[in-house]
């Protein structure tokens, strides 16, 4: 029955796609391609989760894959579970807009990889069993720590989930055309199949292609577009700092301080820092949140306790560290490649955050957008990042459930006296009703600026996991009060935080913004430079307090500006000019110009409509009130210094006598939960 | 479980060797952004110190790291008896 069943889902998610296919960056008569490569990687899955399927019975095989997984798998596994869609598009894209800064965003996902080994990964195999509240129960009150430890881990992973559902049904619509709600459901339908069915060991499999797909996908690409220059990196750094694409982008980012710049100097500037990290604080906030976090995301713990030792949980830290930072090197040709060979203009006028540049990198090594090889190195490339989208839903679905399952039906509900079968069918059904609501709030949230969702995610972790899991481990007086409140403040300071951040929307800023559009702007006068200008004190750089001087950005000179039109005129003007142009290429542009111009005006006249009459945001703010985009700064210390004043406070007798057993447990692995027989 | 005196020499081992790599971690990831701007007087082949940092220098270190740290623990597991498993 379970083969018909993973058969038919396959077969579902295929047709639908193939029966939704709109317009995207792939060309109609390639489309075929894409899908040929898509169905192939479709099959390939279904068969490991149908063997997976046939091996996983009890729980244990369910939520660890029975503790089987080598180390040099597991490190492939954490590597699949860690790159998703944002890291492999996002970061070559940003690399491509913004040069240097673009590698800093992948040096700062790695950056937190350290922590997870050497503080937290190899305890916590030591002593858990399948999720963060197992760990945490160890030395306190079962019930209350499986409770918060799941809630936590729901929140987490429901971020985090609906960011890549959201942000993988915009770019599957965006690479292939593929309908928005059709995608979102594809992706939920495969992710389901293979967690139901298959359970971790599916999901660790699926996992381990994806990432052998990606980085075979990134070595090729890098191959193709690095041997043009011999393969000698200052050739290849020198085509980067003479390329009139890349000198134009930097000349529209520094805007007017271009006008003192050799052409050559602002090729240059592309590979130094500062073109896109603008506030210091914020990324600060932002750099803690996603070097803390790593250690406290549920998905990625999972991974730990699917290894039968602790000398396999240190060899797939490894591991993965090598595949991740040696994917992160190619970025750095991927996003530089794309940057000359496609360029900024380009990339930007198919996505703006820069998601397309890998795909067209490869499209352009093939031969261009009008050959065959070029469009199946596009096919290619979309698919792996399909696959990279499911394979990263699979996990943190995986993980909600298993905290729904595991820590609060048989932990809290049933008191740990849930018999095997009972257990396998309470994880298999959470699963459902989790993968159910994934695509339910992906289709909700359709055109939502979900990309604060991840940061969000990584805040939560850092602020909440992280202070129960470290104390847990490393601190003989932490117990059970402690834990519990440091994690409800933990969370709620993060959540309440962007909850009066700039990531909401305020009405009043958007109406302003809409009618800017639609009438135009006054002629501004010429500006001086002006540097960077301090907040008046620390509290004024975080909070938007009476009497503060906000923090504001270093501003260069800039000419004159003119009035600009409003859209109903600029549309008028556009036309006329439209009517005496010869050139081929001229009247393609102003076409461009006008279509971007009425999109604009649709969208600006929506927005009148949407927030006419409000004033105040969902959180009956007029603007924002705390002014930092990440919590983290705050939340982050927040929640440790509460664990530590509320474990001071309070007495748990059981807590401090698990020490001794839990310091040999952590260190040593013995008692740890072992293999079971295969 | 009884805690043994080896336990704990074990124990205080791995935290020395843990707070020594996270040193050298933060060196790496944190200090060398800080003073982005004053190492990239050096110059090397025409491209500004940090550049090599940030593009490969840091992920190598960081994988050094951790091998480093994984070989001298399974070398520790091994001389104190506690490694699970066959070898």
């Amino acid at each position: 029955m379970n083969l018909k069943l993973i058969g038919g889902a396959a077969a579902l998610a295929l047709v639908s796609t193939l029966a939704f296919a709109g317009s995207g960056a792939v060309a109609d008569e390639y489309k075929w391609m894409t899908f040929a490569v898509f169905g192939g990687i479709i099959a390939l899955t279904m068969y490991v989760t149908y063997w997976a399927a046939r091996q996983t019975h009890s729980t244990s095989e369910f939520y660890a894959a029975g503790r089987s997984v080598t180390g040099v798998q597991n490190g492939w596994a954490i590597a699949g579970d860690y790159l998703s869609a944002a890291s492999f598009l996002g970061i070559a894209g940003l690399i491509s807009l913004y040069g240097y800064d673009g590698f800093m965003y992948s040096v700062g996902f790695l950056v937190a990889y350290i922590t997870v080994l050497l503080v937290i990964a190899e305890p916590c195999r030591n002593i858990g069993k399948y999720t963060l509240g197992d760990i945490l129960a160890f030395r306190n009150d079962p019930k209350a720590s499986k409770t918060v430890a799941a809630v936590s881990t729901i929140t987490v992973s429901t971020f985090y989930l609906t960011a890549q559902m959201v942000g993988g049904g915009v770019l599957i619509k965006t690479l292939v055309g593929i309908d928005y709600h059709v995608s979102v459901i594809g992706v939920g339908v495969l992710m389901l199949t293979y967690v139901v069915f298959g359970g971790m060991k599916a999901t660790t499999w699926v996992q381990i292609i994806k990432a052998v797909l990606l980085v075979t996908a990134s070595i090729l690409l890098v191959l193709f577009t690095w041997g043009q220059y011999g393969f000698s990196l200052p050739g290849f750094l020198q085509a980067v700092v003479v390329d009139p694409k890349v000198q134009a982008q930097v000349a529209k980012l520094v805007g007017d301080a271009a006008t003192n710049m050799t052409p050559e100097e602002l090729g240059q500037r592309f590979l130094e820092p500062g073109l896109f990290l603008k506030n210091p604080i914020d990324q600060i906030s932002l750099g803690m949140a996603l070097v803390l976090g790593t250690a406290g995301l549920p998905h990625i713990l999972m991974r730990f306790f699917t290894v039968p030792t602790a000398k396999d949980a240190r060899k797939s830290v490894l591991w993965a560290m090598g595949i991740i930072g040696g994917f992160y090197v190619l970025t750095l040709f991927l996003g530089l490649g794309a940057a000359i060979n496609v360029g900024p203009v380009d990339i930007l006028a198919l996505d703006k955050g820069g998601n397309m540049a890998a795909p067209l990198l490869a499209q352009y090594v093939g031969g261009g957008a009008d050959s065959m090889l070029g469009n199946l190195f596009l096919a290619f490339v979309a698919a792996v990042a399909f696959a990279t989208i499911v394979a990263v839903v699979a996990g943190l679905v995986l993980a909600a459930a298993s905290a729904m399952a595991h820590d609060i039906y048989v932990g809290v509900i049933k008191g740990d006296r849930a018999s095997p079968q009972e257990q396998v069918i309470a994880a298999r059904l959470s699963s459902v009703i989790v993968g159910i609501l994934a695509i339910a709030v992906g289709i909700a949230a359709e055109g939502q600026n979900v990309a604060h969702l991840v940061g969000m995610a990584f805040a939560v972790a850092a602020s909440s996991n992280l202070p129960a899991i470290f104390f847990t481990l490393y601190w003989k007086r932490a117990n059970t009060y402690g834990i519990v409140v440091g994690m409800i403040v933990g969370a709620m300071t993060a959540i309440g935080l962007v909850m009066i951040s700039p990531n909401m929307t305020y009405p009043q800023a958007v109406l302003k913004e809409a009618r800017k559009v639609l009438q135009g702007e006054p002629a501004q006068p010429a500006m001086q430079a002006r540097p960077a200008q301090p907040a008046s004190s620390l509290l004024c750089e975080l909070f938007a307090l009476d009497g503060c001087v906000a923090y504001t950005p270093e501003r260069a000179a800039s000419a004159e500006k003119p009035a600009k039109p409003g859209a109903a005129e600029k549309l008028t003007l556009l036309n006329e000019k439209l009517a005496t142009l010869t050139d081929a290429k001229d009247i393609a542009k102003v076409k461009q110009d006008i279509v971007a111009t009425e999109k604009a005006k649709a969208k600006a006249e929506s927005d009148l409509r949407k927030f006419d009459g409000q004033t105040t945001s969902m959180m009956g703010l007029e603007k924002p009130f705390f002014l930092l985009k990440n919590p983290g700064l705050i939340s982050i210390p927040l929640g440790f210094l509460c664990v530590i004043v509320f474990s001071l406070m309070f007495r748990d007798k059981r807590a401090e006598e698990m020490w001794d057993e839990l310091y040999v447990r952590q260190n040593t692995g013995i008692h740890a939960e072992g293999a079971t027989a295969h | 479980m009884q805690l043994t005196d080896k336990h704990r020499e074990y124990w205080s081992k791995n935290l020395r060797l843990t707070a020594v790599l996270l040193a050298i971690w933060f060196v790496v990831t944190f200090v060398v952004i800080w003073f982005a701007k004053e190492l990239n007087e050096i110059v090397i082949a025409g491209f500004p110190f940090a550049f090599y940092m940030g593009a490969q220098g840091a992920l190598i270190i960081y994988v050094i790291v951790i091998w480093f740290y994984a070989n001298k623990m399974n070398q520790m597991d091994k001389d104190y008896g506690v490694h699970e498993g066959e070898d």
